[in-house]
């Protein structure tokens, strides 16, 4: 009897890292990457209604995008940076749709997040994505920054 | 009286003309410059394009790019490149950086991707060991591109596009 609650014990113990790892698993298996960028600051503060300070000058952000397995139209994402970090990321749905002003056919990845709205990526290459403002238009950066996000080679 | 009235009216229009035309510093043939510019990291192929000497240090590059369309003739540009390191904590290169000017002619050839046609830059100065390539994004964005015409990857830190620092043009 001993014996047996024993080993009901070590089953019971395991079972959580054994969830967690096929969790983790499955996301790496559905990542479609880290993409990495400095940003301005103060025009994505005003559309995304955060307030800032005038001396915020960039924003160092990371997206992760996951697909839903096939599907390759749709996942989940975080966004992380500026006032998004910790428990704050911002995290949500995703979905293909297309259209710039410039470029009708153009892939855009929409994020929905259930306070923030929407916000629109340009995929402009596999590994090259843009920040699109509320006009559908990409960003205008300055001499420093651009809205451009890239594809890290690993976590 | 009338005659008066009238030389005053082409004196006064001649004169806005002239006003007008040295405002824009536009001739006749000549288009609106376009200037672009940004910062990007440093990278291998881009350097060598530029004949960077491969003992400067080199961590990250100011661009500013002026386009000069001509009407019938051959577009020109100028192009100015500081780089160096950071100096940390600031936008400024460690000891001012070093910089380089090039002149040269610019044209544009269509490419289609994804079943849209975008244009390619071409820009040839003498200076250059080869042509320096951007494919234009949009009306405000350029974005640096390989002789493959990939995309020149940026990194966490700075992006290898150009932005419109002029008037911002719709799209």
């Amino acid at each position: 009897m001993k014996a047996i609650s024993s080993l009901f014990i070590l089953l019971c113990s395991c079972f959580p890292f054994t969830l967690v790892s096929a969790q983790l698993a499955n996301n790496k298996a559905n990542l479609i990457g880290y993409f990495d960028g400095r940003t301005p600051c103060q025009e994505l503060a005003k559309q995304l209604n955060e307030i800032t300070t005038p001396e915020c000058i960039k924003i160092k952000w990371r997206l992760t995008l996951y697909k839903n397995g096939a599907d390759t139209t749709s996942g989940t994402y975080s966004l992380e940076g500026f006032k998004f970090r910790g428990d704050s990321v911002l995290k949500g749905t995703w979905q293909i749709v297309s259209g710039t002003k410039a470029d009708p056919k153009a892939i855009i990845y929409q994020l929905h997040h259930s306070v923030k709205g929407s916000l629109f990526f340009l995929k402009a290459d596999d590994v090259v994505l843009f920040f699109l403002g509320k006009d559908r238009n990409i960003m205008v950066g300055n001499r420093h920054f651009s809205y451009a996000l890239y594809k890290a080679l690993e976590d | 009286m009338e005659s008066v009235s009238r030389l005053l009216s082409v004196v006064l229009a001649c004169c806005i003309a002239i006003n007008s035309c040295s405002q824009t510093g536009l001739s006749a043939g000549t288009l609106a410059t376009d200037v672009f510019a940004g910062s990007t990291p440093c990278n291998a192929s881009v350097n060598a394009v530029l004949k960077l000497p491969p003992s400067d240090t080199c961590v990250f590059m100011k661009w500013e790019l002026e386009m000069l369309p001509q009407k019938g003739k051959d577009s020109s540009f100028k192009l100015l490149i500081s780089y160096g390191d950071f100096q940390p904590n600031t936008m400024h290169f460690l000891g001012g950086g070093k910089s380089m000017r090039f002149v040269g002619k610019l044209w544009t050839t269509p490419i289609i991707r994804n079943g849209t046609n975008y244009k390619i830059l071409h820009l040839s100065s003498e200076q250059n060991a080869s042509e320096l390539l951007f494919i234009q994004l949009d009306n405000n964005i350029l974005h640096f591109i390989d002789s493959n015409m990939k995309f020149i990857k940026g990194d966490a830190s700075f992006a290898f596009a150009l932005n419109r620092i002029n008037a911002s043009k719709s799209n």
